[in-house]
């Protein structure tokens, strides 16, 4: 059952220099209990789609269409104040990019981390205080620490505890944003494994949004790849990576080095990523795709089945 | 043809009062003690996380940094002791650098034909009317065409792959033997990125280059380099062929780090060495082995005398007291 | 130079700013087309005698007469010639050298950057005035003392301005680029770090325009600066404040009336081309 369906989502920027079509009908749905993970370049509007689920939309952006069913809901026709009060946090928690850098330095981690629990849960300052500790302890950290600086501590800690908040009041849904991004590797790694530990013990559904194909395929049970605004496929990690149907996806993962496996001359995507204010006519990909027919450049290909809960935009296919 | 021994760049802190009166001075020892050798027509990948030291070792082998100590003999000659500025500027031309940065290291307000020919022109390479010739084969040769479009353009004008690419062709203008490469796609877009690292690979095959590759990404390494350097806070712990080092590393801090790299395979999910998290400073001094305290192996030596790089296997050098 | 950008600049300005430059441009330019031609223009010569004492202003004499019968007028528009003059002979000087050594000084630091940075310092601490009659007292009044008492004065902003820009832009990543591929100091500083300087140096040369005149007025009015018989402004103010009392103003308002509008003029163009060359980031 679907927790969260996203449905012809549409936003788009009005910038003086034209309209950004950031997000142009995209459709998604992430499964309890499951991670899934939008991959895409800068510019394929996997950000603002996460922003758009938030309804962290400012101008000159603005949702322009679509649906976002959390449980059936859409809550993209609730108040403001419903959006604060009942969905941001309490159901859907954001970790943003860049977040570690997002942390206040002069208050210390333990009562930015209690902040939304008192907000929230309504809890006092000191029972919300005595969570957060615990909660330090389960993205593994020295609860004592609950009182340090945020510049005391490391950037991976300071991911960690990015984390910690987004848990602090039990949401469903997580939306982490590029988390391993600016981080070593090692502490990436050990950052992965920690949001794959609470997903297991917590059960709660996850959607990771990155560039890195390989993060996703350690972590994700789902896919969706978005190029230019649009799901051009989706479906289980396993099926996109062993059999992948649209080109883009194809040449993606060719164009990823892997320190294991044979050695084969990658090939690269030709071609500049595309202007969003005049995306390419018909199939956004077309100008840089190898099999591109006539009718690429006409139509827009449909969104649709190709394999057991395995769909992609192709004319081709 | 490079061979650098010893190399040290030691940066100084600022000291408290209580320290000038008790006489401590504090060093950043960003690169504590490098050495290795590149032969001719190799490419030596030097990997490490952020603060490993490698993007300073790479400023010093050029000599734009002031080293602290050590040598660097490019073909027989110590660069870092030449003080004839004459041959300092010969050396410039034949010791060349493909920076990281599209988007600071170009400069802002020239237009790539300026910025093409500027090398070409500072030591005369070509007469005045080659010179529009030469610049826009080297626009073709990265595959900016027609050249003529990208002459009047300034930097901001263009994508971050496009500006990658005349940080690639600039440097080699001056038709250098030896380049370093200082993690050159880091800041470059994913599907970008490939294009430009096989650009460089028919590069450096065309003009037979022996190459210094700075990089964090392993798979990149792997994909880019015939021997491979894996550095640990100013030092190197391991040092060999790539094959051998990435796919079978020895060094407790190597293993972790290579273990630690994702495979984009989700049929081969694999455990992650570990080590311990670290809240060391630079400025702290140690004792012995500079992993001992994350290393889930420690011994008692290990934190007492620092090991030295020892040959295991062919070219295939360790620091580390493990299988003593 | 290319040209079209700075006009680019100048339609993206605030209209404040616009009207501002324009006025101060278009005051400028008068100022110093009547230094090369006012004396052409006017009636009378500048020492000639050509009525009565003491007249006030006329249809016949403008600005009326001086103490010794010359039309003020004449003079006031010939003294034109004189400020200027000073103004851009000294503003030549100090932005020659307080740009050199700023570049310099930026761009090499060192032993060499620390002397100069405390001459610099206690040069600029001197209020500036004091320090230029200090010179003309010790040199004798001249056009050329004038004009090295007001250089003087003006090397240190320079100098601190050149600086403070060359050891910003020294950091950048494309600089360290250039000294990779091999260019040298000088190069470097001229070629690249200089196009820089451009648009920071016309807002001073401006502010240093009006502060020579300024100063310059200044020195003529205590009797150090351009000496008599010479047309200079605040020579001729400082003679006519002794009539003010029986009530000939006009002896002293007019000449205190062009230093006024010179003065007012190139602060005009300096605030002007500030607001268009360094534009604020608008508040979206």
């Amino acid at each position: 059952m679907a927790l969260l369906r996203i449905q012809d989502l549409t936003t788009y920027f009005f910038m003086k220099q034209g309209t950004v079509k950031a997000v142009d009908g995209v459709d998604l749905h992430l499964n309890s209990g499951r991670v899934l993970g939008v991959a895409g370049e800068s510019g394929s509007g996997k950000s603002t789609m996460a922003y758009s689920v938030m309804r962290l939309i400012r101008p000159p952006g603005r949702i322009v269409k679509g649906e976002i069913l959390l449980e059936g809901r859409d809550i993209l026709r609730l108040s403001d104040e419903q959006i604060r009060k009942d969905i941001r946090w309490e159901r859907i928690s954001l970790i943003f990019q860049g977040a570690m850098n997002a942390l206040n330095p002069l208050i210390t981690v333990g009562n930015q981390i209690a902040e939304p629990i008192i907000v929230h849960k309504g809890l006092d300052k000191r029972d919300a205080l005595e969570k957060a500790s615990s909660l330090l302890g389960s993205v593994g950290i020295d609860p004592a620490r609950v009182n340090n600086y945020p510049f005391e501590l490391s950037g991976g800690m300071k991911q960690r505890i990015m984390i910690a908040m987004a848990m602090a009041c039990n949401p469903e849904i997580i939306i982490a944003d590029e988390p391993t991004t600016a981080l070593d590797v090692v502490v990436a790694a050990g950052i992965m494994n920690l949001i794959k530990d609470l997903q297991t013990k917590t059960g709660l559904s996850m959607i990771l949004i990155t560039h890195d194909l390989s993060v996703i395929a350690q972590t994700c049970h789902d896919v969706a790849i978005m190029y230019a605004g649009k799901v051009v496929e989706s479906g289980e990690v396993l099926s996109i990576f062993e059999s992948p149907a649209h080109p883009y996806t194809i040449e993606l993962i060719n164009a990823f080095p892997s320190i294991k496996g044979a050695k084969r001359e990658l090939k690269a995507i030709k071609g500049t990523p595309p202007d969003l204010i005049d995306p390419p006519s018909g199939c956004r990909f077309h100008p840089r795709c190898r099999f591109a027919k006539e009718i690429c450049n006409r139509k827009d290909p449909e969104f649709r089945e190709v394999g057991t809960n395995h769909f992609a935009a192709c004319h081709l296919l | 043809m490079l061979t650098v021994k010893d190399l040290k760049k030691w940066f100084q802190i600022r000291s408290s009062i209580k320290d000038t009166i008790l006489r401590k001075t504090h060093y950043v020892k960003a690169v504590d003690g490098v050495s290795f050798d590149i032969r001719k027509g190799e490419t030596l990948g030097l990997v490490g996380e952020s603060g490993s030291g490698k993007t300073t070792t790479a400023r010093l082998v050029l000599r734009l940094v002031p080293p602290s100590g050590g040598e660097v003999y490019f073909r027989g000659r110590n660069v870092l002791s030449i003080t004839d500025k004459n041959e300092l500027r010969q050396l410039r031309r034949n010791m060349q650098i493909i920076f990281q940065d599209p988007y600071e290291y170009l400069p802002p307000r020239k237009t790539v034909q300026e910025i093409l020919a500027e090398p070409l022109k500072l030591y005369s390479i070509v007469s005045e009317d080659e010179l529009a010739n030469k610049v826009e084969e080297a626009l073709e040769m990265v595959e900016l065409t027609p050249p003529g479009t990208f002459l009047g353009k300034y930097p901001h004008e263009l994508s971050g792959g496009q500006r990658q690419r005349i940080l690639v062709v600039r440097p080699l203008l001056l038709d250098p033997e030896f380049i370093v490469a200082d993690e050159p796609v880091s800041m470059v877009d994913v599907s970008i990125r490939i294009g430009i690292l096989n650009l460089f690979l028919r590069l450096r095959e065309k003009y037979n280059l022996t190459c210094l590759f700075i990089t964090h990404d392993l798979a990149i390494a792997r994909y880019v380099c015939d021997q491979v350097a894996v550095m640990y806070m100013g030092k190197i712990v391991e040092k060999g062929p790539t094959d051998s080092v990435i796919g079978d590393p020895v060094h407790p801090y190597a293993k972790a780090l290579i273990s630690a790299v994702p495979v984009p395979d989700p049929r081969d999910r694999n455990p992650v060495v570990s080590m311990e998290e670290t809240l060391a400073r630079p400025t702290d001094t140690f004792s012995g082995c500079r992993f001992h305290p994350r290393c889930i192996f420690a011994k008692d030596i290990c934190s007492r005398e620092e090991p030295e790089l020892r040959e295991i296997s062919k070219e295939h050098f360790v620091a580390c007291y493990l299988d003593a | 130079m290319r040209l079209a950008p700075a006009f680019r600049r100048f339609g993206m300005a605030p209209v404040s700013a616009q009207i501002i430059t324009i006025a101060g441009t278009i005051i400028c330019v008068g100022l110093i087309a009547l230094a090369f031609f006012g004396e052409n223009l006017v009636h009378y010569g500048p020492q000639q005698m050509v009525g009565e004492i003491l007249l006030p202003p006329s249809s016949e004499h403008l600005m009326g007469t001086d103490m010794l019968g010359r039309d003020v007028f004449s003079r006031v528009i010939s003294g034109t010639k004189w400020s200027v003059s000073v103004s851009f002979i000294a503003v030549s000087m100090s932005m020659l050298i307080g740009t050199y050594l700023g570049g310099f000084s930026g761009y090499f630091g060192g032993s060499l950057d620390r002397i100069l940075m405390v001459g610099m310092d206690a040069l600029y601490i001197f209020p500036s005035f004091v320090l230029a009659v200090l010179i003309a007292a010790v040199m004798g009044p001249g056009i050329g003392t004038s004009s090295l008492a007001v250089a003087i004065v003006m090397i240190p902003t320079f100098y601190r301005v050149i600086r403070s820009i060359t050891l910003t832009i020294k950091e950048s990543g494309f600089i360290e680029a250039e000294r990779a591929i091999g260019a040298s100091g000088r190069y470097i500083i001229a070629n690249h770090i200089a196009p820089f300087y451009l648009s920071s140096l016309f807002v001073l040369i401006s502010l240093g325009a009006a502060q020579a005149i300024l100063i310059t007025s200044g020195l003529g009015f205590l009797g150090l600066g351009i000496p008599p018989p010479n047309p200079e402004w605040g020579t001729d103010l400082a003679a006519g404040r002794m009539y003010i009392m029986d009530g000939m103003w006009w002896l002293t308002v007019f000449p205190g009336m062009m230093i006024f509008l010179a003065v007012l003029g190139f602060n005009l163009l300096s605030e002007g081309l500030d607001a268009v060359l360094n534009p604020q980031i608008r508040r979206l």
